[in-house]
């Protein structure tokens, strides 16, 4: 325990999330909120937890846990590493191994500028269809590595954040707010979208959430509303024997997916208005000059809507839109529908009402406040349950392998690929709900045996695009490799039929490293650290 | 055991009972092990009309003056003539015979009723047969999900893909490859025993989800290196790779029921002509290649080629052409009324065609994709493709 430590901090990395937080707030949250429903109240967080149950909040609050994690939590209380892990202004410290992926993260502008070279300026000015034809082009192929490198960035943050709720609340609201990076310039702006859209607001209120992905340019694109303009359009020029008019694609997904949900109570014509009210949100072209969200006042109509009973009078602009924005997030059904989804996320896929009842309750009280919402969720005492099974996606058995013996991107994009394998291409998911959650969705035959590969290489160190070392993690391979490997896994819960498994394989190799890779491999592909 | 073909014309009976459309008994429809589906999609939007050209259509030398394919008889590029109106891509001659022996049919002016130019969204519209961006399952998903219940081949279901397609999602047992010779676990030789039977062990028991989509995945892979998918006596093209494992699969008689490859490589918004002739030898002499090798399989199997649009009847100013609307499927095998090009033929006059530029659809790809599940899955189209009852054409027997 204590070389592992050692280790770690000899690599400059704090030995576990707590210790870069501090305990504001500890005590005084949650303030008035109402975070435990009346039947779980006096059952919460239940300080001190066990070893196990430390294993389980690493697992749905963090993305598994690093050597030492474990026992510390367990030292700190439950209590006070989540109020640290909560705490939506704390700052995620610089990461070194981030570097190489960072022109990822740099807004479209600049990403425009390196796609088209020095002569960027002139490439702005062609005129005529045929030039932005051309412009457009250019721009989509000089960027084309644009994905691969950010999904890189966030891999390295899950990895390596200290902050980890908010890197696990990343990347829910990323899924949640779908786009897919391949449609169009979306890929231009989905680095700029999860970096200053989705980042800034993970923990934050939900309102500013919603309203941040509704004014950016990545999801204007990928649902079709920048081009949505009022009918009839009389004076909007036309191109071409094109009809252009309103397209509701963006105004459902918002309503459906986004906000209320399926079930939560609107109708066609609420579709509709919606997708009126929210004419004109849309996006400044290349030719402009800069890359952004833009207010179109021509696009927009200026007519009367009414959504879910209420009057939207006529002659208002964009700010009719953050009106509307601010009434689906403050909704009771938008309330319930996110905590449903935060709860199959964090508890199970068929999470107790209970829980979902201490979701909604704390969203409504405290005005979407998300941190408070995920605090009221794993307050209710299924959190902990044995039996709250949950599969992890191939993300999250990755970056869970990655913590777990020191594994960290190597500056090279490949790592996406071998995501792409196991099923989970990140940000090219081209439907609008996302990457889905539930272990029925996951468990496909080459899904299973991709995962089973990725043990193998982990194990044998031969996994594409990293850096990996399990001499750091599991040193002196030939001494009681089998059981040392699984308590690395598992700790002292570790099966016993999966140690007689792992000794008798070891023992069928003769290496002493081979011995150590035949222990990993089987350790991470067994059916027990698929589940979280 | 109890059939499973009786117990698939039980459960196909239950939910159109009560209609009274065309679908009658399904005591003509064969058993699931007679009957091979093989779906080809050509990603992209493959050029319909120089796919299978109408060139007794002269709106079609006039708006494409640089790649129009010469009428039949001009040169040793022309159009293959089938019948006074279409002929094939010259690359697709290798499919003249199949043509000519009755089992190669082909739908024109085949499309989405759905306006989109996005291939994207016109490719989940093709996958999910519902005009939804929110379906979540597919056509065949949908239609295995109901048929499934009896014990379950684990090469039932194969899709050549980088992922499931959408088409295919719904039914959790699709086992998807982006290359059946790929599919086996992947490590380093000296650990690659002990793994194997690590994990083999490891998954054998338990009656958990997990365990038992982890045993499925091995007894694939066991499975797959016993058929040696690299020897086949047939040579086929680099390109139709796809073809030739699926047609290992079905000559070793594994239970192969559906099978779908994604091929790319459509989109041809510049250069066309040369781009497109190599694209079609590779699926021309693929498909011929398809054909002899399986010989009398072929009986069991329908190969359908469909792409999710056609493009514009002009070319555009960089030799290639734009996206469009109306398509072509194909259809081979057996089982195919063919040597017959079907669908009403819309013209590609200016006023004839879709909003002034594309191919108008005249046959709704629905229609084709209920008839396929009718008569070779056997079950009721509406179980695969709600929400429509469109008209059968009568491509297959």
């Amino acid at each position: 325990m204590r070389e592992r430590g050692a280790t770690l901090a000899a690599l400059g990395v704090a030995a576990a999330a707590t210790a870069a937080c501090s305990k504001i707030r500890s005590q005084e949250a949650p303030p008035k909120s109402p975070s435990p429903a009346p039947a779980a109240s006096g059952a919460l967080t239940p300080t001190p937890i066990d070893a196990r149950q430390a294993r389980r909040a690493l697992n749905r609050l963090a993305f598994g846990p690093r050597p030492g994690d474990v026992e510390a939590l367990v030292k700190q209380g439950f209590t006070t590493w989540l109020d640290a892990q909560l705490d939506a202004k704390a700052k995620t410290p610089a990461i070194a191994a981030l570097e190489p992926y960072a022109g990822a993260l740099v807004p479209p502008d600049e990403l425009v500028q390196r796609a088209l070279g020095d002569d960027a300026d002139m490439d702005m000015d062609m005129g005529g269809k045929e030039g932005q034809k051309a412009l457009r082009k250019r721009i989509t192929r000089g960027t084309r590595q644009q994905i691969q490198t950010l999904a890189l960035a966030e891999l390295t943050r899950h990895i390596l954040s200290p902050r980890q709720t908010h890197e696990v609340l990343t990347d829910f609201w990323t899924n949640h707010f779908n786009v897919f990076a391949r449609k169009g310039l979306v890929q231009l702006f989905a680095g700029d979208y999860i970096e200053r859209a989705i980042r800034p607001h993970a923990l934050g209120r939900f309102e500013d959430l919603l309203i941040a992905t509704a004014q950016h340019p990545a999801m204007l694109l990928y649902l079709d509303n920048a081009g949505s303009v009022r009918e009839p359009d009389v004076d909007m020029p036309k191109r071409g024997k094109k009809r252009r008019g309103l397209n509701e694609n963006y105004a459902r997904e918002l309503l459906e997916l986004h906000t209320l949900g399926v079930d939560g109570g609107y109708t066609q014509a609420d579709v509709i208005d919606v997708a009126r009210i929210l004419t004109g949100f849309s996006v400044t072209r290349p030719r402009d000059g800069e890359l952004r969200y833009v207010f179109r006042e021509r696009a927009h109509d200026r007519g009367e809507k009414k959504v879910l009973g209420k009057r939207f009078p006529a002659g208002v602009g964009e700010a009719e839109g953050l009106e509307l924005l601010r009434m689906l997030a403050a909704h009771p059904s938008t309330a319930r529908h996110l905590s449903r989804k935060l709860a199959a996320r964090l508890v199970s896929d068929t999470p107790p009402q209970a829980c979902i009842d201490a979701g909604q309750k704390a969203f409504l009280a405290t005005k979407g406040d998300i941190a408070q919402v995920v605090r009221a969720i794993v307050s209710c005492p299924e959190f902990f349950a044995e039996k709250s099974h949950k599969l992890k996606s191939p993300l999250e058995l990755m970056v869970s392998a990655a913590r777990a013996f020191g594994i960290e991107p190597d500056g090279s994009p490949d790592l996406a690929k071998t995501m792409a394998l196991m099923g989970q291409p990140m940000l090219l998911e081209p439907v609008p709900t996302g990457f889905p959650e539930a272990e029925v969705d996951w468990l496909g035959s080459s899904g299973m045996l991709a995962r089973m590969s990725f043990a193998s290489a982990v194990g044998t160190q031969s996994l594409p695009g990293v850096e990996l070392d399990l001499d750091r993690v599991l040193p002196n391979p030939a001494e009681d490799i089998a059981k040392r490997t699984a308590r690395h896994l598992f700790g002292e819960s570790a099966p016993a039929a999966l140690v007689a498994l792992l000794e008798s394989e070891t023992q069928s190799v003769d290496d002493a490293e081979d011995k150590r890779a035949v222990a990993v491999a089987l350790s991470l592909g067994s059916p027990e650290y698929q589940r979280q | 055991m109890m059939s499973r073909r009786a117990l698939l014309i039980a459960g196909a009976c239950l939910p159109i009972a009560s209609l009274t459309s065309g679908w009658a008994l399904a005591q003509a429809a064969p058993s699931p092990n007679d009957s091979i589906l093989v779906c080809v999609f050509l990603r992209g939007g493959v050029d319909s009309l120089n796919l299978v050209v109408p060139h007794g259509d002269a709106a079609y030398y006039a708006d494409r003056p640089g790649i129009a394919i010469p009428r039949p008889g001009k040169g040793k590029n022309a159009a293959i003539d089938l019948d006074g109106h279409f002929g094939l891509h010259p690359r697709l001659a290798p499919l003249h015979d199949a043509y000519g022996a009755g089992e190669l049919a082909i739908v024109h002016a085949v499309g989405s009723p759905h306006t989109t130019r996005s291939h994207f969204e016109a490719q989940d519209y093709m996958e999910t047969a519902v005009l939804d961006r929110r379906a979540k399952d597919g056509w065949l998903g949908r239609s295995l999900a109901k048929r499934s219940g009896g014990s379950k081949e684990p090469l039932e279901t194969v899709a050549l893909s980088n992922r499931t397609p959408l088409a295919l999602r719904g039914y959790p047992n699709a086992l998807s490859t982006p290359a059946l010779a790929r599919f086996s676990l992947r490590a380093p030789r000296r650990t690659r025993p002990a793994l194997l039977r690590g994990f083999s062990r490891m998954y054998a028991t338990g009656d958990g989800a997990i365990e038992r989509s982890g045993r499925d995945a091995l007894a694939v892979a066991k499975r797959l290196t016993e058929l040696d998918l690299d020897k086949t006596d047939q040579k086929y093209p680099g390109a139709a790779k796809p073809l030739a494992e699926i047609a290992t699969l079905i000559k070793a008689n594994v239970g192969l029921q559906i099978a779908w490859i994604d091929a790319g490589g459509w989109d041809t918004h510049t250069g066309q002509n040369a781009r497109l002739d190599r694209q079609l030898e590779g699926l021309g002499e693929g498909l011929a290649s398809f054909r002899r090798d399986l010989g009398d399989h072929m009986e069991r199997v329908v190969v359908l080629v469909m792409s999710e649009f056609g493009r514009t009847v002009r070319e555009n100013g960089t030799g290639g052409t734009d996206h469009g609307h109306g398509g072509a499927m194909l259809l081979l095998g057996g089982a195919v009324k063919g040597k017959k090009v079907y669908g009403r033929w819309p013209g590609l006059a200016a006023e004839q065609r879709y909003e002034g530029r594309d191919l108008a659809v005249t046959t709704d790809f629905r229609d084709v994709l209920a008839e396929v599940v009718e008569k070779r899955l056997a079950l009721a189209p509406s179980t695969a493709i709600p929400s429509h009852s469109g008209t059968r054409l009568g491509i297959l027997g």
